[in-house]
């Protein structure tokens, strides 16, 4: 069961609380810059871009994303509850994320669902803003 | 791999080799009222090269130093390229180095670049 997890125990973001998580989505991406010689079939240089880390969490208190405004910086931090008792929680934290997109869905019959988005900020360009560890 | 004067000059990166046809100057000459013109044959020039490719590096250091290693062949000499299908074009004066973005960092440092020779005939 190791490194295994169930929910969402908790949700932050630049010290409000966001109740209700139902999900996080964190993400990593380089946009490839594929190169090869005329002599080759093959591609044979993949270089990256800046790394680009986001964030999509949707939360169930869509009352309290009426509130966010979108540039809005500061960390997210939400805390994964483990699906063995042996695991402590996990706290994932994205620092200097930039909110970058809110959507609020109402649905007939179905809870409504605010849906927040962030590109992450590195403070000096070389510092990863993500870190995972263990919640204390 | 290609090479200037046995020199793996471009080796840390992929890069093409387009070779352009030898050039005939012409001088075009039109006169008032006389329909056409007058060509005058020059006879041939010289056929331009133009190289395109990345520099990759471990450091931003040892890319400063390969993009100094191509410029020190800016020389005024004429030098032999062989391109990456190991065909020699001899006689190729370089005349430009030009570095096509900043230095960037993905998985190493590097530079997309293009060098423009010319072929002597």
């Amino acid at each position: 069961m190791a490194g295994r997890y169930l929910s969402i125990k908790t949700a932050a973001f630049a010290g409000i609380d966001l109740p209700l998580p139902v999900s996080l989505r964190l993400g990593r991406t380089a946009q490839p810059q594929p190169a090869s010689a005329d002599s080759d079939i093959y591609v044979t240089s993949v270089e990256l871009d800046s790394h680009r880390l986001t964030a999509e969490l949707s939360i169930r208190d869509t009352s309290i994303a009426e509130a966010l405004t979108l540039g809005q910086a500061g960390q997210l931090t939400c805390t994964i509850a483990p699906a063995s008792s042996s695991l402590a929680d996990r706290a994932v934290t994205l620092s200097g994320a930039v909110l970058v997109s809110i959507e609020l869905s109402y649905q007939q019959s179905a809870m409504a669902t605010a849906t927040l988005r962030f590109v992450a900020e590195a403070a000096d360009g070389a510092q990863d803003p993500f870190s995972a560890e263990e919640a204390e | 791999m290609s090479t200037l004067d046995q020199q793996d000059l471009f080796g840390s990166g992929p890069h093409t080799i387009l070779v352009g046809s030898v050039q005939r100057q012409l001088a075009r000459r039109g006169f008032a009222g006389l329909n056409g013109e007058m060509i005058l044959d020059m006879g041939l020039r010289t056929r331009e090269i133009t190289q395109r490719g990345r520099l990759q590096a471990q450091s931003a250091a040892s890319l400063a130093d390969l993009m100094a290693n191509i410029e020190a062949v800016l020389d005024g000499g004429l030098h032999d390229l062989t391109d990456n299908h190991g065909r020699t074009h001899a006689n190729v004066l370089v005349e430009q180095f030009q570095p096509e973005t900043p230095l960037r960092r993905g998985r190493n440092y590097w530079c997309e670049y293009t060098i423009r020779y010319r072929q002597m005939i």
